[in-house]
Order: structure tokens, then sequence, then C-alpha cells
């Protein structure tokens, strides 16, 4: 496959790299994109090889390699819809990444360096999803809003957030009254376990106390007592962090598919701005 | 000689000088795919080195035969790549395939031998570690770092093996003139005192001594966390029988309860600081060996940059 000649002037640079891709396989096509970025003199054909390997990579699902890969092309300069695409390929690497708030940076740029609306708004769902993963509601549902108005879509928007409890208010619940931080927390069975452990202890060292044995009341009933008291506090406080991220997670997931599905009608159209290959420029 | 015959020598002696055995040309697309090779091992994309290495050798096998200079290029590369993707057999095999006049063989070898040590150190395969400090030792290193270099991977192939008169017989060698290996010359010297010092620890002593003050073996072991934590257990079942004792008499069964108690924490904590030298033992030997492998390498790429 190498026995080609990479001159610049042959359009075909890439066949070799559509066909291993047509043929799925991306390890093979993720080299030979390297090949071609290695071999040319030509900026703008290794600006596309650039990202004609992170579609490889991407392929191969090494979203880590595929960004650092992205990262050695410079836009600037090159024709609007390369900048496009190589802004919206590190914007949906750092998504894929859980990098949000790289998301909402790398779209920021997107936004200042291409000027095309409709290219702006094929990307424009990206820091959307991500404000959501930030659990920076207000802010995702202005954008959301904003968004869907440009996209000319109308319709309710999903639901209000999950209500989230405080992580801190349960620790403190079970600090002054033993078993209720669970419950707050929505474990209502481990409450009650642990108000009855923390009383049948702390009877036990009284019951020892009251008929002169000190030591066992403070080593047994006094020891006893205080892991589970101590330990009613940490669970509460575990319980009510974990209940919030269930929620935030699945609430999350629904506008996530709610979202995607809304505008992948429009973003379909406005797809068709684009040249069906990046590397036909 | 006639015209033609001249010119047909002239045409051969240029060919050699232009194109010596075992070079490409840039030019061909043979050359440009070996450039391409280096530039995948220097951008360190080492899988995509190996699959760009594999297609080569594939695609020209029959050149590659008469061409031994070239075919060991590649295999150090390929070695190169798959040691930096811990695939350590495949680095080992493609090291060692390497001819003795290529200009890496010298490198290729230490990192064979440091490799196979690797391996075996890890698995914890003695048979495999002497086989392999064997092969060093009769391998003969001309320069006066090479030399240094073999003694010091033996003398660390020795401390894995835990065998100290080889290795002091290797550590004898060393200068620590070389600034690429004479930190880890010293650190070696300081590993066998440890390891000597940790087999001197007798767990019937540690047994004896908490028998006497309870959670005193595992202080002697090494454990000061767990010596103070079982002093403590025991201390409180022990006040909880003696009150016991005193205030309800020696057949009631709460004495018996909390004597039982105190019994048992007293002989475990025998028992446990027993094993906790043993145990502290075998971490101690653990660390160090991941240490000593650490350390082998260190030098290797210092000197072979």
């Amino acid at each position: 496959m190498y026995q080609q000649e990479y001159t610049d002037a042959d359009n075909g640079i890439f066949n070799q790299w559509s066909a291993l891709m047509g043929a799925r396989e991306y390890r093979s096509a993720s080299v030979e994109a390297e090949r071609v970025y290695f071999h040319s003199s030509e900026r703008i054909t290794r600006m596309k090889a650039l990202l004609a390997r992170t579609w490889a990579l991407k392929h191969l699902g090494d979203f880590d390699r595929a960004f650092e890969n992205l990262r050695r092309a410079s836009p600037r300069g090159l024709s609007q819809e390369l900048q496009y695409r190589i802004h919206h390929e590190r914007t949906l690497l750092m998504y894929l990444r859980e990098d949000w708030e790289g998301v909402l940076a790398e779209s920021a740029r997107l936004n200042h360096m291409v000027r095309n609306p409709d290219w702006q708004l094929l990307s424009g769902y990206l820091p959307i999803l991500a404000l959501l993963e930030l659990e920076r509601w207000e802010e995702a549902h202005t954008e959301m809003q904003i968004y869907l108005d440009k996209l000319e879509i109308a319709g309710p928007l999903p639901g209000s957030p999950p209500d989230r409890i405080s992580p801190r208010r349960a620790a403190l619940l079970s600090t002054f009254l033993p078993g209720s931080g669970q419950m707050y927390a929505g474990k209502t069975g481990e409450g009650l376990g642990s108000l009855g452990l923390q009383l049948v202890s702390l009877g036990w060292g009284a019951y020892n106390f009251y008929t002169g044995y000190y030591v066992t009341a403070l080593f047994t009933g006094g020891g006893l007592f205080q892991a589970f008291y101590f330990g009613g506090i940490d669970r509460a406080e575990h319980h009510a962090t974990e209940r919030n991220r269930i929620a935030s997670a699945e609430f999350n997931r629904e506008v996530t598919a709610w979202i995607l599905n809304l505008v992948e009608p429009s973003l379909n159209q406005k797809r068709q701005s684009l040249s069906d290959l990046p590397f036909s420029h | 000689m006639s015209t033609a015959r001249l010119a047909f020598l002239f045409i051969a002696v240029l060919s050699m000088l232009l194109f010596p055995a075992g070079s490409f040309s840039s030019s061909g697309s043979e050359g440009g795919e070996i450039r391409f090779i280096r530039h995948l091992v220097e951008q360190q994309f080492w899988g995509d080195a190996l699959h760009a290495i594999s297609e080569f050798e594939h695609d020209y096998r029959h050149q590659l035969s008469r061409r031994p200079q070239l075919q060991d290029s590649l295999h150090f590369m390929a070695g190169w790549a798959a040691y930096n993707r811990m695939l350590l057999p495949d680095a080992i095999a493609r090291f060692q395939r390497i001819g003795d006049n290529h200009p890496r063989y010298i490198q290729a070898s230490f990192y064979t031998f440091y490799l196979r040590a690797y391996q075996a150190g890890i698995q914890g395969d003695r048979g495999e570690l002497r086989v392999t400090a064997g092969a060093l030792a009769s391998s003969d290193f001309r320069s006066d770092i090479h030399a240094e270099l073999q003694s010091f991977q033996l003398a660390g192939v020795y401390l894995l093996l835990r065998d100290f008169n080889g290795f002091e017989d290797h550590s004898k060698m060393f200068t620590g003139s070389y600034f690429a290996m004479a930190e880890e010359q010293q650190r070696f010297r300081h590993y066998a005192l440890e390891l000597q010092r940790t087999d001197r620890k007798s767990p019937f002593v540690a047994a004896l001594m908490s028998a006497v003050v309870p959670g005193s073996g595992k202080l002697y072991a090494g454990r000061r966390g767990s010596g103070i934590s079982s002093f403590l257990q025991v201390a409180v079942f022990g006040g909880i029988f003696a009150e016991s004792l005193t205030r309800a008499g020696p057949r009631h069964p709460r004495t018996w309860a909390s004597g039982s108690a105190f019994g048992l924490f007293y002989v475990s904590n025998i028992w446990g600081s027993a094993i906790a030298v043993r145990i502290t033992q075998e971490e101690i030997h653990e660390e160090i060996d991941q240490r000593i492998l650490f350390d082998l390498h260190i030098p290797l790429r210092a000197i072979f940059r």
C-alpha cells in the first residue's frame, strides 16, 4: 500500500485510507493516514491526514490517542470547512473523554473561528450536553432554549432537574438523631437498623455502668456505640451523595437522548452543506 | 579490457559507492517506508510502528533476506517498540535476532538480558534468572563502561537470586566513576544490607516478645501501628476480664466469657507476631525486587540514549 507515490498533485492520495476504512480495517487505516501525513509536504494534505487518522482511531475506540493526534493540527489559515472539521472533532473527542470544561472551551473556539452559522449549529448540542454533565442545569436549560430556537424547533423542554438532597444535612441529621440521615437519603431500613444498634449498645453500656462494671461499660457498650454512631453519620452522607449522583446520571441520560432525537433531522439537513469527504477540497 | 567491460566495471563501482550493502535509496518506495517507520518510532507510535514493520517485512521478505543490515535495523525498531509496549517476549525475540555487526548490537544485547531478568524476576523464575546470569557473564564487552554495566546487571541478577556471594563478587567491580549508574550501584549495596538484616529477624523471637509484652513482637517485625493496636486490644480485654474476676468471681459466666475473649486475643497476638515477621520479610523482599528491577533499567536508558 505504501508503494503509491505521495505527491500532492495526486487526488487519490486518500484512496487507500478510504478503502481500509470501508473494509473496517481501522488500525491499518490509522497507519495509512499517518503515512500520508509523513510523506506529504503540503500543509492542507497533512491536516486532512490528521483528520483521517483521528477518524480511524475514533472507530478503534481509542479516544485519547484520537484527541492527542488532533492536537498536532493547527487549523488557523485553513479553509472554513477544514477548520470546522478539526474544531468539531476536538470538541466531540473532549466530550467522549468526559472533559466537560474542555468541551465548553473548544466549542467557544469553534464559534469564534468558524463563521458559517449552520456549521456552528451542527456542533451546538455538545456544550449543552457538557453543561448537563457539569450539573449546571439552568445554563443548560437556557442554552437549550436558544439552540432549539435557532434550529426552529418548537416544543416543551424536558422536565425539571432532579431534586437534590444535601449530604451535609444527612450527616447532621444522623449526628443529632441517629438513623434519621439514612432515612432522609431514602434508606429507611438501614436508618432503623442503625438506630436499633446504637440503642442496644448504649443500653448495654448503661446496664454495665449501673451494675458497677465500669471497664466493661466503657469498652464494650461505649466502644460499640461510638462505632455505630460515627459509622451511621458516614453512611448517611455517602447515601445522600450516591442518590444525587444516580438521579443526575439518569436525568442527563434522558435529556441527552431527548435532545439528540429532536435535533437529528435538522442537523442531517445542515450536514448537507458539508462536502461528502473533507479530502475533496 | 574492452570499452564495454570498462563501462560495466565503472557502473558497478559507482553503484557500490552510492548504494552500500544494506542501505536503501530514500527516493525509492522502500526507502520512503523505512523513513516512515523511523518516524513512527520517533513519535513513539509503538503500535503503529509494529504494524508498519510487520507489513513491510511481509511485502519485502524476499529482498530482506539479501539485506541483513536492514533486517537487523527492523528487528531493532520492532524490539524497541515492543519493549515500550511491554510486549516483553516479542521484544526479547526481536533483540536476539540482531547480528553482532549491527551498530545497535550491544544495546540490544543489554536490553535482552535486562528483559529476560525482568520477566524472570516478576515470575519468580529462579532457573531462568540463573540462565540469564550465565549468558550475561559469558558475553564479552570491550569498552570499560559496557564491562561495568555488565557487572552492574550481574550484581542485580544475583541480588534477585539472593546469592549474596555472587553479588559481592560483581559489586567489587563497581568503580562508581560512571554517572549513569553510580547512584544505582550504591542502592544495590544498600538493598543487599537491607535484605540480610531483614532475614535475620526470627518469628520465634517475635512470638516470645509478644508473650511478655503484647504487641512488642509486631514492633520488632517492623509493624508499629499493628503492634500498638494489639497491645490496646489485649489490654482492654485483660481489663474487662480482671474486672469480672474481681467483682463476679472466677465461676461466674461473665468471667468465663471475658476470660475466653482475653485468652483468644492474647494467643492470637502471639501467633500474629510470628506471622508478622514472615509477612514483613516477604513484603520487603518483594518491594526490593521491584526496586532492583527498576534500578537495573535506569543505566540502560542513560547509556543508550
